[in-house]
């Protein structure tokens, strides 16, 4: 169980953190990135990479493949994917981290249903489309950054100006959607590695 | 579920009931219109019937993936940053859920100027190497940020921006142990080492460093550095010995700047280093070609975790050069006699080549003229007595004959070919003096090589009128930056007059437009260090290269073994297929059409 703000308010503490929990401290000076690979054979490969505000990486988790069987296929429908990619993969790399971060940005909208599990501020970050009518409106929180737009879902409780100076920092040094790139060759290699029988380096393929 | 059907419809007539629905919510109606039932003459009887579903079957359905398994790595600056951080209580979010729009562009600086967004161009990435097999280390090196990210962050300035190329070089060492980097001369092997060995200092990963090079390079690498890392703390091992003993045992920290020279003298003192040097860099490492040399026994012997090579003509006669390289690098990577293939795939994740050609696309045109001479009356009497006499006299010698007679005559004859040494009549000479007469017209300066002093003497004394500096042996090093700033500056000095010994590496002429090459050297690798001196980066504009070659002579048949040195070392490095290895004493002896006594044996000669 995540020490949440709201245990953190209790009178008594009833026992000391764990490691896992020191996750709850203040956030650092770093930013996550979450995203999800696709492979036709194998399922999904998730990545979560955090970075220093200088670009630097400090952290990196990926998932071994998830591969959602044709039951729930059926029984999630349309909703499958998000929930794979949210539920599942992105939850657990979150949890798995130690690293408090100052938001999670990811560039898949389904991963944004991560803001109903976890504690940090999620927010997904696209291009900025050419033409002003190709934006679709959001009812969540955004702020544009250059030339990306960063939103949340409606139910997103975090306000942009909470994260508009560390994105401000971290825009400065990076393109903030370069990060993706490196999540994905990690994974890549990661699953090359750990299982080479499946070397599906050319199969996995940007869930996006 | 079973049901009763004991009921009778509202006209006392017997009716069937039928249950209808779906398992969890059965309904029990009438069925109207049956006619059969009302047609038999028994009429029908209703009666209980068990259905016989003992209830709905169910069927289990898991809804719960397995748990999903991680792979995870906390890199060193993670931690760091963990143990500094104190633990506070979170703050909490922000309750609102107000959907405000924050718009966050470019960055404005104080002056009110709108900064330009920081989006690289290109994006030159760290691919981990073949060796490191770790997935902790593999993935460290892949999610590096990529380096022009790392150029474009303020906390590392740089005078200016290297080229894409220089970019993939950067990315080539920086995640090695053991490197050979290959470019040909003039494209930046020096910048390209000092920016990655910054790096890795700025990361940590390197405290202490040594760099060998030729001792005339010494200053050119103190340049660069101050240029391009003037963070890193220089030490220079020169001076008496108890100076450069006290040195390499108290220099602790940042680069050590050595030479090949005053290496070897120091061997007692690499010995005594107890930690070894993160990373030992060693510059024209063609000096180690020489497996069983004193100066590779010795580079070999320094303690070091990391060890690079940088030359421009990592084969200058054989492939055995390699090894001799390979020794210091990564010490059994190759064996003497092994096989073009095989060495190409035993070393292609060490080496990184770039030509001109390949990367410099926009690098003014480098252009060859072979200036084929007839010899004077005067030299080609001396030429021929020389080489008639010569002969004979070789021939006399049956089985006394060595190799050094016959390089004896070679030179003999090649000197006779620059001037003759009885009357000074030059072929050479006087197409030299009209070329420079057109370098002096155009405002251009010009490097003369040859590999005699002689022969550079003799040109002095002949050149008088274009401002002869000199840059060979003879002059003492301390003299030598003052000669090549008094030959950039002084508008009145058309010309420098270089050994190849001295001059062919290491010096930035880019600003000389003509380049003559008086007399041939013994392989093409070393003609072309010459030639790019001028040839490099940053030169202005095109460069004209002279090769002076003596129609006839033993300067053409020379000059076609080249040729087949070349091919050599496309065959390593550029798949090409060769037939020959080299210069070997047969070929040397055949320039005179003599029979080598022991033809069995091919050995390495020049």
């Amino acid at each position: 169980m995540r020490f949440s703000g709201r245990l953190a308010g209790l009178a008594r503490p009833l026992r000391f953190p764990t490691l896992e929990e020191l996750k709850v401290s203040k956030p650092l000076p770093a930013i996550g990135f979450v995203t999800a690979l696709e492979d036709e054979n194998h399922g999904y490969f998730g990545g979560y990479l955090v970075l220093s505000l200088l670009g630097r990486p400090l952290e990196f988790h990926c998932t071994t493949p998830v591969q959602p069987n044709q039951a729930q296929r059926i029984l999630y429908g349309p909703t499958l994917r998000a929930y794979v990619l949210a539920d599942l993969i992105g939850q657990t790399l979150l949890a798995k981290s130690q690293l408090p971060v100052q938001a999670v940005l990811t560039d898949q909208r389904e991963m944004l249903g991560l803001t109903l599990l976890s504690d940090d501020i999620v927010a997904c970050i696209e291009s900025m489309p050419t033409v002003d009518s190709e934006a679709e409106p959001t009812d969540g929180p955004s702020l544009m950054l250059t030339n990306y737009r960063v939103f949340g879902t409606p139910s997103c409780l975090w306000h942009p100006e909470a994260i508009q100076d560390v994105l401000q920092s971290l825009a400065s040094h990076v393109d903030v959607m370069e990060p993706f790139e490196r999540i994905r060759a990690a994974i890549r290699e990661a699953q090359r590695i750990t299982d080479p029988a499946t070397d599906s380096q050319h199969g996995l393929a940007d869930a996006a | 579920m079973p049901l009763d059907y004991q009921s009778r419809s509202t006209n006392q007539r017997p009716a069937v009931h039928s249950v209808v629905g779906d398992a969890l919510h059965p309904e029990v109606c009438e069925v109207r219109n049956l006619s059969a039932a009302t047609t038999l003459e028994y009429g029908v009887d209703c009666v209980a019937v068990d259905a016989g579903l003992a209830g709905p079957a169910g069927v289990t359905v898991p809804l719960a993936f397995a748990r999903v398994k991680t792979v995870g790595v906390m890199f060193p600056a993670g931690s760091q940053l963990l143990r500094k951080e104190p633990q506070p209580e979170r703050v909490a979010k922000p309750t609102t859920v107000d959907a405000p729009t924050t718009l966050l562009t470019h960055q404005v600086a104080d002056d009110g100027e709108e900064n330009i967004p920081l989006i690289p161009i290109t994006c030159t990435r760290i691919r981990p190497p073949r060796d490191v097999v770790k997935l902790e280390d593999r993935l460290y090196y892949l999610l590096q940020p990529p380096l022009e990210q790392i150029f474009a962050n303020e906390t590392l300035e740089f005078p200016f921006r290297p080229f894409k190329y220089q970019f993939d070089g950067v990315a080539f060492l920086y995640p090695r142990n053991e490197a050979v980097l290959a470019d040909e001369m003039g494209l930046g092997k020096t910048m390209q080492t000092i920016v990655t060995m910054r790096l890795l200092f700025q990361q940590g990963h390197v405290r202490r460093a040594v760099l060998v090079c030729p001792k005339p390079l010494v200053t050119n690498w103190q340049r660069e550095f101050t240029l391009w890392a003037p963070e890193l703390p220089l030490t220079t091992i020169e001076g008496k010995q108890s100076r450069r003993e006290w040195l390499w045992e108290n220099a602790r920290e940042g680069v050590l700047i050595a030479n090949y020279e005053s290496l070897v003298r120091d061997r007692a003192c690499l010995a005594a280093i107890e930690e070894p040097f993160d990373l030992a860099v060693i510059d024209e490492s063609q000096r180690i070609k020489n497996s069983s040399g004193t100066t590779n026994e010795v580079v070999c012997s320094i303690p070091r975790k990391r060890s690079w090579a940088l030359t421009g003509t990592p084969i200058e006669n054989s492939v055995d050069d390699l090894v001799g390289i390979f020794q210091f690098v990564s010490p059994g990577c190759l064996r003497p006699q092994m096989k073009i293939p095989n060495i190409r795939r035993s070393v292609e994740d060490y080496i990184i080549r770039r030509t001109k050609d390949q990367v410099l696309t926009d690098l003014p045109p480098k252009m060859f003229r072979d200036a084929d001479v007839e010899l004077t009356p005067e030299q080609q009497n001396s030429y021929e007595m020389a080489e008639k006499e010569g002969v004979i006299h070789l021939k006399e010698l049956e089985a006394a004959l060595t190799i050094q007679h016959v390089f004896e005559l070679v030179i003999r004859l090649k000197q006779i070919c620059n001037f003759d040494p009885r009357t000074g009549s030059s072929a050479k000479f006087d197409r030299l003096r009209v070329d420079l007469e057109e370098c002096r017209a155009s405002g251009r300066k010009a490097i003369i090589f040859s590999q005699w002093t002689k022969t550079l003497y003799e040109l002095r004394e002949r050149l008088q009128e274009f401002g002869p500096l000199e840059y060979h042996g003879k002059i003492p090093s301390r003299q030598r930056d003052g000669v090549i700033e008094t030959f950039r500056n002084d508008p009145s000095k058309h010309v420098i007059l270089m050994s190849y010994g001295a001059g062919s590496v290491g010096l930035n002429l880019q600003f000389a437009g003509y380049v003559f090459l008086f007399d041939r050297w013994w392989n093409p690798a070393v003609e072309d260090q010459a030639i790019n001196r001028a040839h490099r980066i940053g030169a202005t504009g095109p460069v004209t290269v002279t090769r002076f070659l003596a129609a006839g002579t033993i300067e053409e048949r020379i000059n076609s073994i080249l040729e087949e040195k070349r091919q050599l070392f496309n065959a390593v490095f550029d798949g090409a297929t060769v037939r020959k290895q080299g210069l070997s004493r047969q070929e040397i002896f055949g320039l005179f059409n003599l029979r080598f006594p022991d033809s069995g044996i091919l050995e390495e000669a020049a």
